[in-house]
């Protein structure tokens, strides 16, 4: 044990690893701070340059890129009213309202000193739970797989904002591209009409960046997001930062408790990440507040919550990724995809094998975290000038470092071309209110649900009662279906009063 | 661009049969209940029935939706987004040929002069050092075999 954390401690703070995250964090800031431009477009941009890097820089970048860009999401919320990513959209009427006021450090430091406290806390719940749970997952076999990966893709659907259908859609088109390719039990090739590029299926990495980036770009290019005409002068922080943000902290410590275990919670929860977590924490704040009315008026309390739970999400995201292999979120999705690259499959074995690159991860959050606070304090000072990089160059060069990632992969153009038609369906999914989330946890699970099915299959002899025999796996499998009957009874009863596919909501 | 959820409902169910029939034509594995059709097939179903949903509801709102909604898109807007797709495209198609610097960098330098509205000069400046600096980064340092083409000699880094 104290072998294993020492080897950790060696890896995470190697002068190289030190440099390489805080590089990341300063690029994590820049992107977070841009309006429109997110977190997981920091990571997918990430991709093409960690693919040449060790393990540990690799993923110290991605941690460290997150957690900064999650933070600096508040800096155009507070200062523009433009949240710099989904994450931030739940108390952005707060912060600017703050602004308004002449507390703009108020509202930023606030939000700044929630970050590293909720970071820290979600990267505390990753390194005692991660150990654990692998113990238990040493035992599961391909039905208690099944059975998570589907609860996983359970939860990407029906939990994020949105109409359930339209959440089903787009995770049933994620599978359907997993299912491209040479089939893995029969080698029967589908849907690849008779190209031999798409034998090797759709490697997502490309289908990452065309998701995120290239409907992003089209998105600024047709004027919807935020930013392009409206860079009205911006307003800056003034006065110390810290000391206004640690004193809401103390006012409200319950919020603060709440909001970072709620957020890791949410963070665990397969399919919902940050934006989820500052949406349901801020609600949770308000209906517990003793001043509800004051919420969305300028008022830090419901910020102190969300503040806190967006950055503690991103910890717990990583919990299922690292134990089983399951994305918590968009972002441990490209994770895993990178995982897989350096010919690590994330699971419980890695914790037999590599102990040491799990705390290696654990420690670097905390590093990342840490470096939060002068870093994320040098953002809210030159906010300004970070806005002079005009977008018509930033958007550009976006593109092409895009065309670079794709191409990088495998080194063949057919990565661009991936990630042009799906950068292009990613777009019109979101104009007409599909979640792109669940597509893409689709795309990375997919195989891993047909995979276990079948080797569950020919283990039964195709008895599908098989799937309920085993405790842990029948404990999610009704789990699992406990959800789909309750969204269906709930879609069906709910149709009635309001016809559900009218709701558009904010989503990545 | 949004369409009625009845039209893009009329699409996804379309898209599920074909998927289905598509699966249909897969042969079964010998000795087996379930073979390569089975999960496609089961996607194809859940896209049917989820594109019946939306045409329902789509049909119900289409008093209020209406059926197709450009508002709110700018000709120029459309053209700037037209051209950063175009630019992707030219990207696939030519630059085994032409190679990665005079692909990227004839697709920077219109999209440069698009966005920022001419500056002609400047944005050949910054398209030129922005596609050197990349094909150093991604070529040297990263030891991506970008496409060096037919057309300019190799560049000495």
């Amino acid at each position: 044990m104290t072998d294993t954390l020492l080897a950790a401690f060696a890896l995470v703070f190697d002068p190289y690893v030190l440099v390489v995250m805080v590089a990341a964090g300063a690029f994590g800031l820049f992107v977070g701070a841009m309006p429109g431009l997110t977190a997981t477009l920091a990571t997918a941009l990430l991709v093409p340059i960690t693919f040449f890097m060790e393990p540990i820089p690799a993923l110290a970048a991605i941690v460290s890129t997150t957690a900064m860009a999650i933070f600096a999401g508040d800096l155009p919320g507070a200062l523009l009213r433009i949240p710099g990513t989904p994450a931030s959209a739940a108390y952005v009427d707060d912060t600017y309202k703050l602004t308004q006021a002449g507390k703009a450090n108020l509202g930023l430091g606030t939000s700044l000193v929630c970050a590293v406290l909720g970071g820290l806390v979600g990267a505390t719940i990753l390194a005692f739970t991660a150990p654990l749970l692998a113990e238990v997952a040493l035992s599961f076999s391909t039905f208690e797989y099944f059975w998570l990966a589907t609860f996983g893709l359970t939860c990407a659907a029906f939990v994020s904002t949105g109409s359930p259908v339209k959440g089903l859609v787009s995770l049933l088109l994620g599978l359907f591209i997993a299912t491209i390719g040479i089939d893995i039990m029969a080698g029967q090739p589908r849907f690849t009409f008779g190209s031999v590029e798409l034998m090797g299926g759709v490697s997502f990495i490309p289908a990452m960046i065309g998701m995120f980036a290239v409907s992003e770009v089209l998105r600024w290019a047709l004027g919807t997001t935020g930013g392009r005409d409206q860079m009205a002068k911006v307003s800056q922080a003034s006065g110390s930062i810290i000391r206004p943000g640690l004193a809401s902290l103390r006012r409200y410590k319950l919020g603060a408790a709440r909001g970072s275990l709620t957020g890791t919670l949410i963070g665990i929860l397969p399919g919902a990440g940050a934006d989820i977590a500052a949406w349901v924490t801020y609600a949770i704040s308000k209906k517990a507040s003793k001043e509800p009315e004051k919420f969305g008026t300028g008022h830090v309390e419901g910020l102190v919550d969300a503040g806190t739970a967006n950055n503690a999400s991103l910890g717990g995201a990583w919990v299922p990724a690292l134990v089983f292999g399951i994305p918590g979120d968009s972002i441990t999705a490209i994770v895993i995809g990178i995982l897989y690259m350096k010919g690590m499959n994330p699971g419980p074995m890695v914790m037999l094998n590599q102990p040491e690159l799990l705390y290696a991860v654990f420690l670097a959050f905390f590093v990342a975290n840490l470096l939060l606070l002068p870093l994320g304090w040098v953002a809210i000072k030159s906010y300004g000038q970070m806005l002079k990089v005009p977008r018509e160059v930033l958007m550009p060069v976006i593109l092409l470092l895009c065309m670079v990632g794709a191409f990088a992969i495998n080194n063949t153009v057919f990565g661009v071309t991936v990630m042009l038609v799906l950068g292009v369906v990613a777009f019109i999914m979101e104009e007409n209110g599909f979640p792109v989330a669940p597509a893409i946890l689709g795309l990375v699970l997919g195989s891993m649900v047909e995979r276990n099915f079948m080797q569950s299959m020919i283990k039964a002899d195709g008895n599908l009662l098989a799937f309920f025999e085993r405790p842990i796996a029948a404990g999610l499998g009704v789990i699992t279906l406990v959800i789909w009957l309750v969204v269906v009874v709930s879609a069906v009863r709910g149709r009635r009063r309001v016809p559900p596919v009218l709701a558009t909501t904010p989503n990545e | 661009m949004r369409f009625n959820d009845a039209i893009l409902g009329l699409v996804i169910l379309l898209g599920g049969l074909a998927i289905v029939l598509q699966a249909s034509t897969f042969p079964a594995t010998h000795g087996q209940v379930y073979g390569p059709d089975f999960f496609p097939t089961i996607i194809g179903t859940g896209l049917i029935l989820s594109g019946l949903v939306l045409i329902v509801a789509g049909w119900r709102a289409r008093a209020v939706t209406g059926w197709v909604d450009v508002a709110g898109h700018r000709i120029d807007r459309l053209v700037d987004a037209g051209l950063a797709l175009l630019a992707i495209l030219a990207f696939i198609l030519f630059v085994d040929r032409l190679g990665f610097v005079l692909t990227a960098g004839l697709g920077m330098y219109v999209l440069l002069v698009r966005f920022r509205g001419g500056h002609w000069l400047s944005s050949l400046v910054i398209a030129v050092v922005l596609v050197l600096v990349v094909d150093w980064a991604f070529r040297t340092m990263l030891l991506v075999p970008l496409p060096q083409g037919h057309i300019l000699p190799r560049l000495p880094w």
